[in-house]
């Protein structure tokens, strides 16, 4: 039973990270530890490690860009920000999302 | 701490990210382990500790796994597994078609193939037989080519089952059959090394000890004739000691260090030596083709199991090198 958990669980996340981390990246720039600390505290991702592999690819993609910023306190970090083409496909997966998202609450509204 | 290289533990684990990573484009691979790098620094200056920074991430190899999925790149041990067994095989065919040659042309016995057929002595069995019995000699080859012409399911088992069969035939076989041992041996390593390097054996302390053995193995002959030369029980020229003493020691130390052309060396070595026994036909003609085939297996699975080494290394280098200079109000 915890293996199935465990299976669904890494399959949802797979499906969502990359959008949960666009989300993020859209109300503010954040570097790699802020981003990773948010997430793994909301279970949405397993291991912070796992983001960083994405984050290339999704840098690849040209869904994100990262900058150098120093901040107030403290030293210079590589800060990721959402681009253009990153918003666009987040305002794609959010219309997707609210299609899906009620259906397959209803149908499980009986399960407890 | 931010500008310095991390504590140990923190570049071990680094290392063995770009390693897991090695086949990965080197671009990619600096920029993923940048971050984490970065995360690690962030990490402790918050106040974890190492520990806990690292457990955070998982493990090295897990990392690796996700970078794999996510840049879509072939499952590296499987993929280095597959070519590995496909290299063993390859020379072990080409070896099949050599000894099919030295037994069929070469090979003067007395010891007929079966009782009922004792010929003169002194015949090759192509001149006693004829070539439609010798090419017999290269069905040895064939087996040992098989897997390549089976689906990719089947080759496993192929392989294994003609390495049986052959093992049976060389005891079987005689005389004639200890011509084939090298090639036995060969069709074992394609079979056994391809499945130790998907399970991951030899990974760390097996892999060291795996080296020295070879490298024992590979400089004896250079420490023997060492030890004969200097005892005076014969004496050589300048170029023999290079030949049989400073180079069978040089690549010793090239094996031990775990170094893919030392095993290259090794294997066409060992080749040489088999050619050669052939062509002088000399004087303990037997153990200079067995031993030179042996020389080809420890060369031919060491070059197949090391990896090569393609990634440069920048991750080594200490934080300071490639960040950007931070500005005067950073901490």
């Amino acid at each position: 039973m915890d293996n199935a958990r465990e299976r669904i669980t890494t399959n949802i996340r797979k499906g969502v990270l990359e959008y949960c981390v666009l989300a993020l990246l859209s109300r503010r720039d954040m570097y790699g530890l802020e981003l990773a600390d948010w997430l793994v505290a909301r279970g949405l991702t397993a291991s912070e490690g796992s983001l960083y592999p994405l984050l290339a690819r999704m840098r690849q993609a040209g869904s994100v860009e990262t900058r150098w910023l120093t901040p107030e306190q403290g030293h210079a970090r590589r800060y990721y920000a959402i681009t253009a083409q990153g918003r666009a496909q987040l305002r794609v997966f959010a219309a997707v999302w609210r299609d899906i998202q009620p259906h397959v609450n209803e149908l499980i509204a009986e399960e407890t | 701490m931010t500008n310095d290289a991390l504590p140990e533990a923190a570049e071990t684990y680094l290392r063995a990210l770009g390693a897991e990573l090695s086949d990965a484009p080197p671009d990619t691979v600096r920029e993923i382990i940048e971050d984490v790098r970065a995360h690690i620094t962030d990490a402790l200056d918050s106040g974890r500790t190492m520990d806990q920074a690292l457990a955070g991430l998982g493990s090295p190899q897990a990392v690796a796994g996700q970078a794999r999925d996510e840049l879509a790149l072939p499952d590296g041990e499987l993929d280095h597994a597959a070519r590995a067994g496909r290299t063993l095989r390859a020379v072990a065919v080409a070896l099949g078609v050599l000894t099919a040659v030295c037994v069929s042309f070469l090979l003067r016995t007395a010891v007929p193939l079966d009782l009922t057929q004792a010929g003169p002595d002194e015949q090759s069995i192509v001149e006693r037989y004829g070539p439609g019995l010798a090419m017999l000699t290269l069905l040895p080859a064939l087996i040992a080519a098989a897997p390549f012409a089976l689906p990719a399911r089947t080759r496993g088992v192929a392989g294994v089952a003609g390495a049986v069969f052959l093992t049976a035939l060389t005891f079987v076989g005689g005389e004639i059959g200890l011509y084939y041992f090298p090639l036995v041996l060969l069709l074992w390593a394609a079979s056994i090394v391809p499945s130790a390097i998907r399970r991951g054996i030899g990974r760390v302390a097996a892999r060291s000890s795996w080296h020295v053995a070879a490298a024992v193995f590979v400089a004896l002959p250079g420490l023997l004739t060492a030890s004969s030369v200097a005892t005076r029980t014969f004496g050589l020229d300048w170029v023999g000691v290079a030949l049989w003493v400073v180079a069978p020691i040089v690549l010793g130390v090239l094996c031990a260090c775990g170094i893919r052309a030392g095993y290259a060396v090794t294997a066409l070595g060992g080749a040489l030596v088999m050619i050669l026994a052939m062509v002088e036909r000399g004087f303990l003609f037997a153990g200079f083709w067995l031993f030179g085939g042996l020389y080809l297996m420890i060369g031919a699975n060491g070059f197949v199991a090391v990896r090569a080494k393609t990634l440069n290394r920048v991750w080594q280098r200490p934080l300071a090198a490639r960040r950007r200079p931070a500005s005067p109000s950073g901490g």
